[in-house]
């Protein structure tokens, strides 16, 4: 009996040992599950970071769509007011113009391309008559000095100089006087001369009164007494010639030599509007029955009159002249065209 | 009629004999142990049968609770995922309405400079128009 009590305890200690393996492997088991819950803080942290950052980025998106409506809805305004800005600019413009023609009268000859647009008008004052061109560049190159057959020297009519260039317009240029070079007459400019944007002599600081005028490489009218070829250069002048005096300076009279304001003459006169339209008068003197001339002094007060805002005198007497369309519009004192050094001519 | 002979018996004999009651004996204790190892056996195949079991159904249940802890962290994780795509568009619709915003800007600039010039122009237009000559008529 003992044998066989021996023998069970024998036999069932293994079992004990089972149980208690198993028991203990209860608790192993616990270890073998995944540790959700570490994983779960910072999930959990992650979900409300990003529930943070869909709300920070939608306000973002918010703002931004706010700020585009307003970017739009300001660049709506400013085309607007820049539309706005233009038509009344426009309007400016055509009313100043529309004042302009109310003082000239109405056009004899009109002539508009891409290039240049031409109103001719005539000029009927009391004891002068004249004609007066309108000129709108549109583009700079067609407004040019022409020297007499393009050789120093030489001398040739406003016509001939108009219909060797295929001009529309041309009036006499710059002064010149005759010498005599080994037995020839030779004429030469007084003052400066410039053709396309280059001195045609060496500079010529002449003193006294002697002014330059012309137009600049953008087609606004220049001009001055200049003492040094810097002074002149620095106007960037595109064409130009050279006669006395300056009549009028960025809209204010210049005073005039005495002996040149109280003499009634032919005149011609290079001008500027405020508008940057250029204006060319011929006056006709020295004929009683059609114009007495005009002097400096009531030229000065009719160009005023008309709005003119620069205005230089080119060499006038018997060298006015005034040419278009292959016509002798005005009448020269001399009865017929004085060939001249340089002339004015405006391409069509 | 023979009559039987006497049992004689001599030590070989006696050895004989006592050998086989000592056989029946040593069956017995073969029987015994048999039905012992029998019932060692299956008590060690209940144990194993048994334990089998135990270890089969925790493992199982950490099994299913692991799978089912994955796959709630796998919902959230893709529900983490979907947000953030869901943020990374918001986020390039955002970069386009702020890129769209600068473009605009720099028109803006533009215009204003536009306007500025234009406001210019009619400024010095009009102060031209200001000097303009009066029509006697």
């Amino acid at each position: 009996m003992r044998a066989v009590n021996l023998l069970a305890v024998f036999v069932i200690t293994p079992f004990l040992g089972l149980w208690l393996a198993c028991n203990s492997f209860t608790g192993y088991a616990q270890d073998l599950l995944l540790p959700v819950e570490r994983v779960n803080i910072p999930l959990h942290a992650l979900e409300k970071s990003l529930t943070l950052l869909e709300q920070e980025m939608g306000a973002v998106k918010a703002q931004a769509d706010e700020q585009k409506t307003k970017y739009e809805e300001h660049e709506q305004s400013l085309s607007s007011l820049t539309e706005q800005a233009s038509q009344q600019k426009t309007m400016s413009d055509q009313i100043y113009e529309e004042r302009i023609l109310a003082m000239l009268g109405s056009p004899v000859k009109v002539h508009k391309s891409s290039r240049v647009e031409i109103k001719v008008f005539k000029l009927e004052e009391l004891g002068y008559r004249g004609y007066i061109a309108k000129v709108k560049l549109f583009n700079p190159k067609a407004f040019k000095v022409v020297l007499a057959k393009d050789t120093l020297g030489q001398k040739e009519t406003t016509l001939e100089a108009v219909k060797r260039t295929g001009a529309l317009l041309g009036i006499n240029g710059g002064g010149f006087y005759t010498e005599m070079r080994e037995g020839k007459p030779y004429s030469v400019h007084i003052g400066n001369v410039v053709i396309n944007g280059k001195l045609i002599t060496p500079f010529n600081a002449y003193p006294g009164n002697l002014c330059f005028a012309g137009v600049n490489r953008s087609g606004g009218v220049i001009g001055g007494i200049m003492s040094k070829k810097e002074q002149l250069m620095a106007l960037n002048p595109w064409q130009g010639v050279s006669f006395i005096p300056v009549l009028i300076k960025g809209g204010a009279i210049h005073p005039i030599p005495a002996e040149w304001a109280k003499t009634n003459q032919p005149r011609t006169i290079l001008g500027e509007y405020a508008n940057g339209d250029l204006i060319m008068i011929v006056v006709d003197g020295r004929q009683a029955d059609w114009s007495s001339g005009v002097t400096l002094e009531r030229l000065i007060e009719k160009l005023v009159e008309l709005g003119v805002k620069e205005a230089y005198n080119l060499d006038g007497g018997g060298s006015s002249a005034f040419v278009y369309g292959g016509k002798v519009l005005n009448k020269p004192s001399d009865g017929k065209l004085r060939p001249v050094v340089t002339n004015i001519v405006v391409m069509p | 009629m023979k009559y039987a002979e006497p049992l004689i018996i001599n030590k070989d004999e006696q050895s004989t004999v006592r050998p086989r009651k000592t056989g029946s004996l040593k069956g017995i204790g073969f029987v015994y142990v048999l039905v012992l190892l029998l019932l060692w056996g299956g008590l060690v195949y209940g144990g194993f049968y048994f334990s089998k079991q135990y270890l089969d159904k925790t493992i199982n249940n950490i099994q299913q609770t692991n799978a089912l802890n994955i796959q709630e962290i796998k919902e959230r994780m893709e529900s983490l995922t979907n947000e953030m795509i869901a943020l990374k568009s918001e986020l390039s619709n955002t970069d386009q309405t702020l890129s769209s915003s600068s473009s605009i800007q720099a028109q803006l600039n533009q215009k204003i400079d536009l306007l500025d010039r234009q406001l210019k122009n009619l400024e010095k237009s009009l102060q031209i128009l200001k000097e303009a000559p009066n029509a006697r008529r």
